[in-house]
């Protein structure tokens, strides 16, 4: 095994908190070494379709065991987790400050029963600030106000919004007939360039959602002043954490991994950050036993993986007499926040969470004709009467796909202790450790959310004059949404119930923190991307305090 | 005998048998494949060598944007 010199601090993940937490601790003084899974600083960004529709080539690909309602193990991948160092490659771009309400679930809307749903530790206005700077990091744009809901801002966005198409304008102008409130998301895309960023213009090319963007529009942590590799940050892409080593007290001291090269290497550390996807900050945690923690490090109240929470995912699709070009923009193009928050428990629908809508993309999230046809009948439901296959699939596919949009709904998913990740006792990984093994089941009011939801995105497509419409939850059990996954290192003041304090630091430790969505404490109806950002620049301070702690 | 050999002549047949199949069945997923495969071969870009000079895009009025195609192998 390689063991390395100690450091002031090693960072597992160069995703986007890993990136703002490393560099920002560059930027201080501090010697940072990150260990990133996936590859290095700029992978192909090319628009194959093959590439990143089939392969998925900017996601991990590791095998996953989810559990849905205590029914039969389903192995698979499911998750969709980015990879590579300065990402997120794949999202959309999507970058909303949560709602004050946001952080304060359960004193607004009570803890229904067989959810374990609390308050955050810290409120919304303890974020705002860095809320603003990460809006600046990311170089987000939209229009101030023109969401009634949305959280209050200080200060005006500092970008113009994502132009919207022919179809987010067919959407926008049905939704304010229908007495809701429509607008430009705020997005980390480029309406115009930013060349003292060395970004470019959104050129519309609608290969966005799971593809890199070669112009740079598409805000990522690698572009950020931040970034690990203009702070001077040792970025080791390809190495693959294994365990949180302790000393014989317990107390965390070094990063075990794989290296790029396959052989085993450890890197001491003063201070260690995990910055993974939440449930695989738990399943590290995990991975991590010892004769001072044989539950695994941090999980001496049981608590690590639980409170699971993703979104829910769900969406409709309208085809239109004419052509409509949904293909040919980014994904944030219209939002309606008119359901989230308490709002539709106000009026007796069931549930207390909602969601936001999202309008004016293809079915299939992004553009190409590959990952709409190929999605028929598999993730994209075929209206009635067109045929699985043969000349009449075509027909219909070939089509639909320049005359078709989707408004896709994302839910609020209320925490319940038994949604767990945990280590899976069969299957492995590709290095031979016990894979992610997930327990979900969606809590009652959840699935009155879905409902709801599903039957407003389609009436906004029905208002807009879509002729042929058709929808479904996600095709994740559950109709979770993939790509967003919270909880599993619950923050709180409380170690009883809590895996980590309000800036990250695992309990019981004083040189172990956790970033990223896991001590997020309830999921929000909203996309997370920016209050990732905006707590992991929170916690740079804490973390560099705790270094300054070591000697 | 392969079963695409006891299928000759009855090709529409043997397609129909399959996508009859029930989800999760074996029988399904073959279909689903099979399916898979003929979209990525008609749609892919033509560098793969399927979509021959862009066949499947013109037929969904679809062109690459520039500076997006897969590089030349």
């Amino acid at each position: 095994m390689i063991t390395h010199d100690a450091v002031d601090v090693c960072v597992v993940g160069a995703g986007l908190s890993g990136s703002i937490v490393s560099g920002a601790l560059a930027r201080r003084g501090r010697q940072v070494v990150v260990l990133e899974a996936g590859a290095g600083p700029r992978p192909d960004f090319v628009g194959d379709e093959l590439a990143h529709i089939v392969d998925r080539r900017l996601l991990h690909h590791e095998p996953e065991v989810f559990v849905l309602d205590d029914g039969p193990p389903q192995v698979g991948t499911f998750l969709a987790r980015n990879t590579g160092v300065g990402g997120p490659f794949a999202w959309s771009g999507f970058a909303y400050r949560f709602h004050p309400s946001d952080f304060r679930v359960a004193s607004e809307a009570g803890i229904p029963d067989g959810s374990s749903v609390a308050d955050w530790p810290f409120a919304y206005d303890e974020l705002a600030p860095w809320y603003e700077r990460a809006e600046e990091l990311l170089a987000v744009g939209g229009v101030a106000g023109e969401n009634p809901y949305e959280a209050p801002r200080a200060t005006p966005y500092t970008e113009p919004p994502v132009p919207q198409g022919p179809g987010a304008e067919r959407l926008a102008a049905a939704a304010k007939a229908l007495g809701w409130h429509p607008y430009h998301p705020p997005a980390a895309v480029l309406a115009r360039p930013r060349p003292d960023l060395g970004r470019g213009v959104c050129t519309g090319c609608g290969l966005c959602t799971f593809y890199g963007c070669p112009w740079e529009a598409k805000g990522r942590a690698g572009t950020i002043e931040l970034a690990p590799t203009l702070q001077g940050v040792e970025v080791r892409a390809g190495c693959t954490a294994t365990e949180i080593v302790c000393d014989v007290g317990g107390r965390p001291v070094a990063v075990r991994y794989v290296d790029a090269r396959g052989g085993a290497a450890e890197q001491p550390a003063r201070v260690i950050v995990l910055a993974l996807n939440a449930p695989y900050v738990a399943r590290l945690l995990l991975l991590s036993r010892s004769a001072a923690h044989p539950r695994g490090l941090g999980n001496a109240s049981d608590q690590v993986g639980r409170h699971l929470t993703f979104h829910t995912g769900l969406f409709a699709y309208g085809v239109y007499d004419d052509v409509i070009g949904a293909d040919r923009h980014p994904a944030p193009q219209v939002g309606v926040d008119d359901h989230s928050e308490c709002r539709p428990w106000s009026s007796g629908a069931g549930f207390r969470r909602g969601g936001v809508l999202h309008g004016g993309v293809p079915a299939a999230f992004t553009g190409g004709p590959l990952a709409f046809a190929r999605g028929l009948d598999v993730t994209i439901p075929l209206p009635d009467g067109v045929s699985r296959y043969g000349d009449d699939l075509l027909r219909f596919a070939s089509w639909a796909y320049p005359r078709h949009q989707a408004v896709f709904a994302l839910g609020e998913d209320l925490p319940r202790a038994e949604n767990r990740a945990t280590l899976d006792p069969e299957v492995r990984d590709s290095l031979g450790l016990p894979a992610l093994h997930i327990d979900y089941s969606p809590h009652p009011e959840d699935v009155a959310q879905q409902r709801y939801l599903l039957d407003r995105a389609m009436q906004l497509l029905r208002a807009s004059g879509a002729t042929v419409v058709a929808g479904q939850q996600s095709p994740l059990p559950g109709g979770m949404f993939a790509g967003h996954a919270h909880g599993t290192t619950r923050m709180g003041t409380d170690p009883a119930t809590s895996v980590t304090d309000d800036r990250g630091l695992v309990h019981g430790t004083d040189n172990l923190f956790v970033t990223g969505a896991g001590p997020f404490v309830t999921s929000a109806g909203l996309n997370p991307a920016l209050t990732i950002a905006a707590s992991a620049l929170r916690s740079v301070e804490p973390i560099g305090a705790a270094r300054s702690r070591q000697g | 005998m392969h079963w695409l050999e006891t299928a000759a002549g009855r090709e529409e047949e043997a397609v129909a048998a399959l996508a009859a199949a029930p989800t999760g069945d074996a029988g399904g997923e073959l279909f689903t494949r099979l399916r898979a495969w003929a979209w990525e071969g008609y749609l892919c870009d033509p560098v793969h060598r399927g979509n021959r000079d862009g066949v499947g895009w013109a037929r969904f009025g679809w062109l690459p944007p520039a500076g997006r195609r897969a590089p030349d192998r």
